[in-house]
């Protein structure tokens, strides 16, 4: 390992990670899809080890100063991996649907003031009951603990007669349970969410498909098995809006549609 | 002549400076570079814990540390990427020329790598004033759009962790080439002897790694 190694050694390894690193910075204003984040980590390997094996000279360490030198990074690895093998896997559960008891006529949380979130704790969850699950205003029956299916595209609410209309919407491996929520103009919408995910989801309405104007932001739970209640007032005006969770916008999102 | 500042050499066979506990110079370098890749190890995971609450924080909060990063500034990023893989490349020329016997470049290359450290954590300090003056600096004074500001302060605290730790070995290694500069001008090294140059080299070149992942996670991630 004491050889003295040709200049163009170093000079060649210099202008390879100079112009990658420039790449890597000029591809992250480019929209690759999904490709982004992998290319960008990739280039930052490279030339990681391009400096481990070539500047600091590690391929000419003897064998066993070579396995001193991949130990740290070998259990760098092992941490990385048993880490995530905890956190990817927390939404996996055996249960598709935490179903709530509602008792016939009362609504077992707080109605909120408009424009406003009620949180409710875990705690407040009544335990799984079968039972039969009280007719909501424009909701499909059901029965508890068996999923009330809504298939995507159709329509999860639809417009109500009176002045109030509540909707159960639910999120799990990151995707919400409808596409499509229709409620009647000017109405006051009542949203319980429930969040099965170990990570944050909100619920919002904006009116256009950017999601830059809103017309309700909810606040952000974290499940699994956490819910909320968001009361807010529908536009008077008919039309499609967008709902969508904030935290992820692209995966989360569905129309809102006022008739 | 003078008395040995490092150590007290035995000059063996044909002049190298070895320790008595060691045969030959290869053995004791060997050792001092095993030891200092045992060090490194403790470094990888010291920042591997750092990157791993990087990697699930921003599964968590996708779209707020992609608003976070969006605050970066690539240009002085990538400038600072090539200002310190440059001084990386004049510290492994430093070694080379110590390895050559060539005094004076191997004090030229130590100056240059000296000086390339030091203008990486000015531009460092020029961001920093930047998130300063956009109330970026976690805390009270923390200013962010909702609904993110929670989740985005945390993108700005892991940044500032990560950053400042790397900020403090790069001022540990400025110090560590320093010295070597003092002993270069009392000329302590030369081709029989000059394992301190390579083993501040390896770690000079281990704090260019941390950059080369810091730059690309902190900056680059944006979709
Ligand atoms: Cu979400």
């Amino acid at each position: 390992m004491n050889e003295v190694v040709p200049k163009r050694v170093y000079f060649t390894v210099w202008i390879v990670i100079v112009v990658l690193s420039v790449v890597n910075a000029a591809l992250a204003f480019v929209r690759l899809g999904p490709f982004n984040s992998a290319v960008t980590m990739l280039i930052a390997v490279f030339n990681a080890f391009l400096i481990v094996w070539y500047v600091i000279g590690v391929r000419r360490y003897p064998p066993l100063m070579k396995v001193i030198v991949a130990i740290g990074f070998v259990w760098m690895g092992l941490m990385i991996h048993l880490t995530m093998a905890d956190y990817l896997t927390r939404a996996w559960s055996t249960t598709t649907t935490r179903s709530v008891t509602i008792p016939a006529g009362k609504a077992p949380f707080e109605e909120p003031a408009l424009g406003s979130a009620t949180r409710v704790p875990t705690a407040a969850v009544p335990p799984y009951e079968p039972t039969a699950l009280p007719q909501l205003p424009g909701m499909p029956g059901g029965q508890i603990g068996v999923p009330t299916i809504v298939p995507t595209g159709q329509i999860a609410a639809p417009p109500a007669r009176g002045r109030t209309v509540r909707i159960e919407l639910s999120a799990s491996n990151a995707s919400f349970d409808k596409d499509r929520i229709v409620v009647p103009t000017g109405s006051t919408v009542i949203v319980r969410f429930t969040n099965d995910d170990p990570v944050f989801h909100n619920f919002s309405v904006y009116r256009d498909a950017a999601g830059q104007r809103a017309i309700f932001v909810g606040q952000a739970i974290r499940g699994p098995g956490a819910m909320i209640v968001y009361r807010f007032r529908a536009p008077s005006k008919p039309g499609v809006y967008l709902f969508r969770c904030d935290i992820h916008p692209v995966a989360m999102r569905g129309s809102f549609v006022v008739k | 002549m003078p008395e040995d500042a490092l150590s007290t050499p035995i000059l063996r066979g044909e002049g190298g400076r070895v320790d008595e506990q060691f045969e030959t110079v290869e053995q004791q370098q060997t050792t001092a570079v095993t030891g200092l890749w045992v060090f490194l190890g403790t470094e990888v995971m010291f920042f591997g814990g750092l990157f791993l609450a990087f990697l699930v924080y921003r599964l968590v909060y996708p779209q707020a540390f992609i608003e976070g990063t969006e605050h970066q500034n690539v240009l002085i990023g990538t400038i600072n990427t090539i200002v310190i893989t440059t001084s990386s490349l004049a510290m492994r020329l430093a070694v080379r020329a110590a390895q050559l016997g060539q005094r004076w470049r191997l004090r030229g290359f130590l100056v240059i790598a000296i000086n390339l450290g030091v203008l990486f954590l000015v531009l460092k300090g020029v961001e920093y004033y930047q998130h300063y003056e956009e109330s970026l600096i976690p805390g009270h004074a923390f200013k962010f759009p909702e609904p993110f500001a929670a989740q985005a302060q945390m993108y700005w605290i892991l940044y500032f962790v990560a950053t400042g730790l790397h900020g403090l070995h790069l001022l540990v290694g400025i110090g560590v080439l320093s010295v070597m500069f003092f002993f270069a001008m009392l000329d302590k090294f030369g081709p029989e002897y000059y394992t301190p140059v390579e083993v501040s080299a390896n770690y000079w070149h281990f704090v260019d790694i941390v950059w080369t992942f810091l730059f690309p996670v902190l900056y680059l991630l944006r979709w």
